[in-house]
């Protein structure tokens, strides 16, 4: 499902990943856990294709899908969400019109029918009872006024919507309360169809508890350093990262 | 006529044009080739030079055009203004009343006019007189329509709201090709009567069109309303209130969408020489290529203007590295006792929200476009009429559009 290859990337020309390299078959849930300043945003941005950071080397590939080929938009057509660590506040921009619009501009370049106003409708309040948001949010300018907490239920509200055939999930754990974790796992998990592939990037354990890894990876200096089951997870948990920025 | 002002083309061309003028009109020439155009040497035009833009006098157009305007469809009794003469449907709405002043003179009249007045005075053949009974409701929005395709057109307009009544007008202009296009509009908003007025001025990239709107207001008058610039050549839109009685207010939001080498400038003064009277006002600046966007906006409160209370905020997005946008909001108190606050921004569009935006789906241009309707989505939202609020935003949409497949730097 995908495929990163080699990969390098340098942000303001500074080397931030050195040569990672990671597969996620398709339905599985991997995790990505590192310090701080390992590479872990700046792989979910380079995987989402932010501009101001640099790829000089490697591959990143969703099934034959050559991602570093595309406009961030035509990768989200493709099927690959992020979750932000920290979600946009847009004032003006009313949420349910830009979710719709996001939502059509996915289909149509996929060639399919758009969504009506009407189904739209009965889609979005459906899925935003399942994250915990209110009529009343959707009906604000978008993410303005929002908690932090509020923020990442919009952020699974739009993977709820859009289905996308692979999540990045950047930190969506923090800040967020026992009740939002157990939302977050309540999404995922409803996702988890076998076929969909997650990246799960936390820093901590505990999301991973709401949200059963296939495998976890650990990220240090711009590399995979060390991989392994579920339980790495609670291993590095009680031991911390020292050893691995060490190693590095 | 006075010898310290060296005329270009244009200039000695408009004097030519009014060799035979009599009376009024011909001292409002003489006011006229004393001054000569307006020009950046002038504080109120520093950054508007219409002598400059204005070298000589366009050719006049072959044929009379009139595009319909932006507000046809809702409904409104529409006045068209293109042309020698002033023309309109013969059934005028209840409490409106519609009449023509030939003799010349115009609205202006006194000594101290600035140029644009006197040409106004000077060159208007007629003056379109429009009274608004006392006490009434005009349902139907009065539209004054205005096209140019060439030539020159001075046009002089007197509107009068009568007590507590209420009127709702529409103001469009469409240029096309080169022109020199001024209207100038006087009124008058009588005892607790409210005046909304709307307007979008489109000019073309060869013309030159001026829009000088003077209102004063009664005790307990309002005007409100909005205005959408899309600009010209040069193309200037000033907005002068002056209350003149207890507790008037105004609130009015304006917005500049310029691509292009466009310029509009948005010029106002509120002068509040009455007690108790409150203001807001709201300007967005969005300007692309190497267009340029001018707002000036002045309160001014006399001593009589206690317990004013005044707002103006004034925002420009500059989308190119060549588009500029010069806001100069001031302020010139001389009562105690007020409340009064200006502010200023400017900036680029924000980079994580277009990258956002493009994560979840949309190209980047429609992520620019919406960005940029929601920053002038405040002035749109002023507008409570939501079928005129519907028109400013399909032309902003449409405008938009136009900028994008044009394709030039943004």
């Amino acid at each position: 499902m995908l495929r990163i290859e080699n990969l390098h990337a340098t942000v303001e020309e500074t080397e931030i990943l050195k040569g990672l390299s990671l597969v996620v078959p398709a339905g599985e849930v991997h995790a990505i856990m590192g310090p701080n300043g390992s590479g872990k945003s700046t792989l979910s941005h380079t995987i989402a294709g932010r501009d101001d950071y640099e790829v000089t080397a490697g591959g990143v590939f969703l099934g034959d899908s050559d991602l570093l080929e595309m406009d961030p938009n035509e990768r989200a057509a493709e099927g690959v969400f992020l979750s932000f660590q920290h979600p946009m506040e847009i004032p003006g921009v009313a949420t349910m019109n830009f979710i719709r619009t996001a939502l059509n501009a996915q289909r149509r370049t996929r060639d399919e029918e758009e969504v009506s106003a009407a189904e739209f409708l009965k889609l979005i309040r459906a899925k935003a009872k399942l994250v915990g948001l209110t009529d009343e949010k959707l009906k604000r300018p978008f993410n303005v006024g929002f908690s932090g907490g509020e923020k990442k239920r919009m952020e699974m509200l739009q993977m709820a919507i859009f289905e996308p055939k692979f999540c990045i999930m950047d930190e969506t754990d923090s800040g967020l309360d026992i009740d939002a974790l157990k939302m977050v796992g309540d999404v995922v998990n409803a996702l988890r169809d076998g076929t969909r592939g997650f990246l799960v990037i936390t820093h901590y354990q505990r999301l991973l508890d709401y949200i059963k890894p296939d495998r976890v990876h650990v990220l240090a200096d711009g590399r995979i350093v060390k991989s392994g089951g579920p339980e790495l997870a609670a291993e590095l948990e009680n031991s911390g990262y020292d050893q691995f920025i060490e190693a590095a | 006529m006075s010898s310290a002002v060296k005329h270009n083309d244009a200039e000695q061309a408009i004097v030519a044009a009014g060799a035979g003028f009599h009376g009024v009109r011909a001292e409002a020439l003489m006011r006229f080739a004393e001054q000569g155009l307006p020009h950046r040497r002038m504080e109120a035009w520093k950054w508007s030079d219409l002598r400059a833009a204005l070298r000589s006098l366009p050719a006049p157009a072959g044929i009379e055009i009139t595009p319909p305007s932006v507000f046809a469809g809702i409904g409104a009794f529409e006045i068209d203004l293109s042309g020698d003469e002033a023309s309109w449907r013969e059934t005028v709405p209840a409490g409106v009343s519609i009449s023509i002043d030939k003799q010349g003179g115009g609205v202006g009249g006194s000594g101290d006019d600035g140029p644009l007045e006197a040409l106004a005075t000077a060159f208007s053949t007629e003056t379109v007189i429009i009274n608004i009974e006392d006490g009434a409701e005009v349902a139907a929005p009065i539209a004054l329509v205005r096209a140019a395709a060439g030539g020159m057109a001075h046009r002089s307009l007197r509107l009068k709201v009568g007590a507590a009544a209420q009127l709702t007008v529409l103001e469009s202009f469409n240029g096309q090709g080169a022109y020199f296009d001024n209207l100038l509009t006087e009124v008058e908003v009588g005892k607790g009567a409210t005046l909304r007025r709307y307007a979008i001025l489109e000019g073309s990239n060869e013309g030159v069109d001026t829009t000088l709107f003077r209102a004063r207001l009664a005790a307990n008058a309002r005007i409100e309303g909005a205005a959408l610039l899309l600009g010209g050549h040069l193309s200037r839109f000033e907005h002068a209130l002056a209350f003149r009685g207890d507790e008037a207010s105004a609130l009015f939001a304006s917005a500049s969408l310029l691509g292009e080498q466009r310029h509009a400038d948005a010029t106002s003064l509120i002068d509040h020489a009455a007690a108790n009277c409150r203001t807001e006002q709201l300007h967005k600046s969005v300007v692309r290529d190497r267009a340029r966007a001018v707002f000036q906006g002045k309160f001014l409160v006399g001593r009589e203007g206690q317990k004013t209370d005044a707002n103006m905020q004034a925002n420009a997005l500059l989308l190119s590295d060549q588009a500029e946008a010069n806001h100069k909001p001031e302020l010139e108190i001389y009562a105690d006792d007020v409340l009064c606050a200006h502010g200023s921004t400017a900036g680029a569009l924000d980079d994580d929200a277009l990258f956002y935006m493009r994560q979840r789906g949309l190209d980047e241009n429609e992520a620019r476009a919406l960005l940029i309707e929601a920053f002038l989505g405040e002035v749109v939202d002023e507008i409570q009429d939501e079928r005129i609020q519907e028109i400013f935003r399909s032309t902003i949409d449409a405008r938009l559009r136009a900028l994008s497949r044009a394709g030039l730097n943004s």
